[in-house]
């Protein structure tokens, strides 16, 4: 009995705990005309409702978590847009000082201005060094904000960035050169990467803890060219796992495992048998694994309701249950959850995908699975 | 004022009223697009045009790589090249635009989409038009500057497509499946047709079956495949075996 009372102590403590190592992930902005408060107020405290102590969103020139995405009066009167010019809104800092957040991931991208006002940094061109400059520079003062002003703060955040393989196929796209998409991300990652280690030398003594995450999406399915197109493919050749992720540094490598949950990537057939996705997810993180000796995130792991949710062979929930299976005997260091505990599919809604939902229902399976994660 | 007068004055300005007031209840601007257009490529043109662009800003940085690939559309509904489009000109990169001249940061990989008719816009730089008509300018230069821009009236609609543009899907292939040595399923959209015909790599294949998404074909080689539906024929899709 003696060894049992501190045992159920410990129990309830680790219960009454938010989990840091699971969370979700809010990317919407309101959509036009939405009337809604910002997500960045909301969001946390549904998170906390779930045992969850990680929250993941966007912090860049894109949108403002105030008005819809690329708004033309967004950050109204924010000079430069930097991301500590944004941290420094109310919306931001409510969710940074959240005391059950004890886990950030920031999507972070510092912003130029190509005169069409503020926007993410252009990689989708030669010569980029000035670029670089500024993606230094605003990661190096992001890294020494956070670690001086809330430097007292026992939490770890994240700075990562999102699906490496989806911005090179956006570079190979606008350019026709896949050579020029895998030099930049890797000059691109490495100033990030540089920047953060920059800012943590600055602040030994800070009790916050921050990491780089650099996040792929793509691990069987690689980038084709097909003619003038550039196209995702099991007969690809170019990913950022092969062909970025060993010329960079960062402190953890994050999937967005849509390839794994989504469909087989030999076929891309949906309506495949639930159980099948734990154990291309398992597959999946074991090739990440491999790549890399740095620990291993899952980013994002979304199965969308729209999608899923008629089929024959089961909906979200089946399939959840098989990835939860998954990640349970993987262990990554931290879960984000997308499009599994958010707002209805339809687009007449207020929000949209990616919107925590007060009216939605937390899957059991999901719940108890944040709870017990450890 | 007599009484005449003042109800001939009356009259006047309740019809001014009435003319200038709001529309009736109901009333809907006709699209740009013809009617019976599938959902699908309703979509794809309200993005096309910019009515429900990522950016909805006036002008958008866009690639001269893959403007220079794109191709000209066949039908209203020639949903493979429109997609084609709408990947090259949905962009959230944009420039400014006051009206008078467009300020841009530039590199030599980019073109300017303004979102106007190619037909109104005089500037300094080349401008040239894409497949739906709107103006795209390419820079004098690299880096930042100020393009000056002049607009004239222009009668011209947008999209810019001939008068009784084909309103027919054009074929479009998903994939090609080996079921034999010789014989292929081919799946896709836009099949459906009067006159169909079929092509393999080693000339014209003989159409086994028909459906409005699946065909199919005995062929020479296992190659690649391309179906014509009513003259409108797709791209060649190669063969998994």
């Amino acid at each position: 009995m003696r060894f049992l009372l501190p045992l159920a102590v410990w129990a309830a403590f680790m219960h009454a705990e938010p989990n840091p190592r699971v969370g979700f992930y809010q990317w919407e902005s309101p959509i036009c005309g939405a009337l809604l408060p910002s997500p960045l107020f909301t969001a946390p405290e549904l998170i906390e409702r779930t045992g969850a102590g990680l929250f993941r969103f966007y912090v860049g020139a894109r949108y403002d978590y105030v008005h819809p995405v690329l708004w033309p009066r967004r950050f109204a009167g924010v000079a430069h847009c930097t991301p500590v010019d944004i941290l420094r809104l109310a919306q931001y800092r409510y969710v940074i000082e959240h005391p059950a957040l004890k886990t950030i991931v920031l999507t972070v991208y510092p912003s130029r201005d190509y005169g069409g006002g503020c926007d993410d940094i252009n990689l989708a061109r030669g010569g980029i060094g000035e670029a670089l400059e500024d993606e230094y520079r605003q990661m190096l003062g992001l890294s020494e904000y956070l670690l001086s002003v809330y430097g007292r703060l026992e939490k770890t955040v994240i700075l990562s960035n999102t699906e490496a393989d989806n911005r090179m196929l956006e570079i190979m796209r606008h350019t026709g050169s896949s050579r020029l998409a895998i030099d930049n991300m890797i000059a691109w990652q490495n100033a990030r990467f540089r920047a953060v280690e920059q800012g943590r030398q600055r602040h030994p003594k800070s009790r916050l803890k921050l990491l780089n995450a650099f996040e792929i999406a793509l691990v069987n399915l690689a980038i084709e060219q097909r003619g003038r197109r550039f196209v995702k493919s099991p007969r690809g050749r170019w990913n950022a796992l092969r062909n970025v992720v060993p010329q960079v540094g960062y402190d953890l490598l994050s999937y967005s495992a849509y390839e794994s949950t989504n469909a087989p990537y030999q076929t891309g057939i949906l309506d495949t048998p639930p159980e099948q996705t734990g154990e291309r997810l398992a597959r999946d993180l074991a090739i990440i694994k491999r790549a890399t000796s740095k620990p291993v995130m899952i980013g994002e792991l979304g199965i969308p309701r729209d999608v899923f949710d008629h089929l024959s062979t089961g909906g979200v929930e089946p399939r959840l249950r098989s990835a939860l299976a998954a990640i349970r005997s993987f262990r990554p260091a931290y879960v984000v959850f997308w499009q599994v505990y958010d707002a209805p599919a339809g687009r007449l809604e207020p929000a949209e995908f990616g919107w925590l939902d007060p009216k939605r229902q937390i899957y059991k399976s999901l719940l108890e699975f944040v709870r017990s994660f450890r | 004022m007599n009484p005449a007068r003042w109800a001939m004055s009356a009259l006047l300005f309740g019809a001014a009223l009435w003319l200038s007031g709001r529309p009736a209840p109901g009333y809907q601007p006709r699209p740009p697009w013809p009617p019976g257009l599938t959902a699908e490529a309703v979509s794809l043109w309200q993005r096309a045009l910019g009515l429900t662009a990522r950016n909805p800003a006036p002008a958008i940085l866009v690639s001269r790589y893959q403007f220079e690939h794109l191709r000209a559309l066949r039908s209203w509904q020639d949903l493979e090249r429109l997609r084609e489009y709408v990947e090259w000109a949905d962009r959230a990169e944009s420039v400014g635009f006051n009206g008078l001249e467009i300020d841009a940061d530039t590199a030599p990989g980019d073109l300017i989409l303004l979102r106007l008719p190619r037909t109104s816009v005089l500037a300094g730089g080349r401008v040239m038009a894409d497949p739906a008509g709107f103006a795209v300018l390419a820079a004098p230069r690299s880096g930042r500057q100020r393009i000056p821009v002049t607009q004239v009236v222009s009668q011209v609609p947008l999209p810019t497509l001939p008068p009784g543009f084909p309103i027919r899907p054009a074929p479009v292939i998903r994939a090609v499946v080996a079921r034999s040595a010789d014989i292929v399923e081919v799946y896709g959209e836009g099949f459906a047709g009067s006159r169909l015909r079929a092509f393999s790599g080693g000339g014209q294949a003989r159409v086994l079956y028909a459906g409005p998404n699946q065909i199919n074909l005995q062929v020479e080689n296992l190659d690649r495949v391309a179906i014509e539906v009513d003259g409108l024929r797709s791209d060649w899709c190669e063969v998994s075996r």
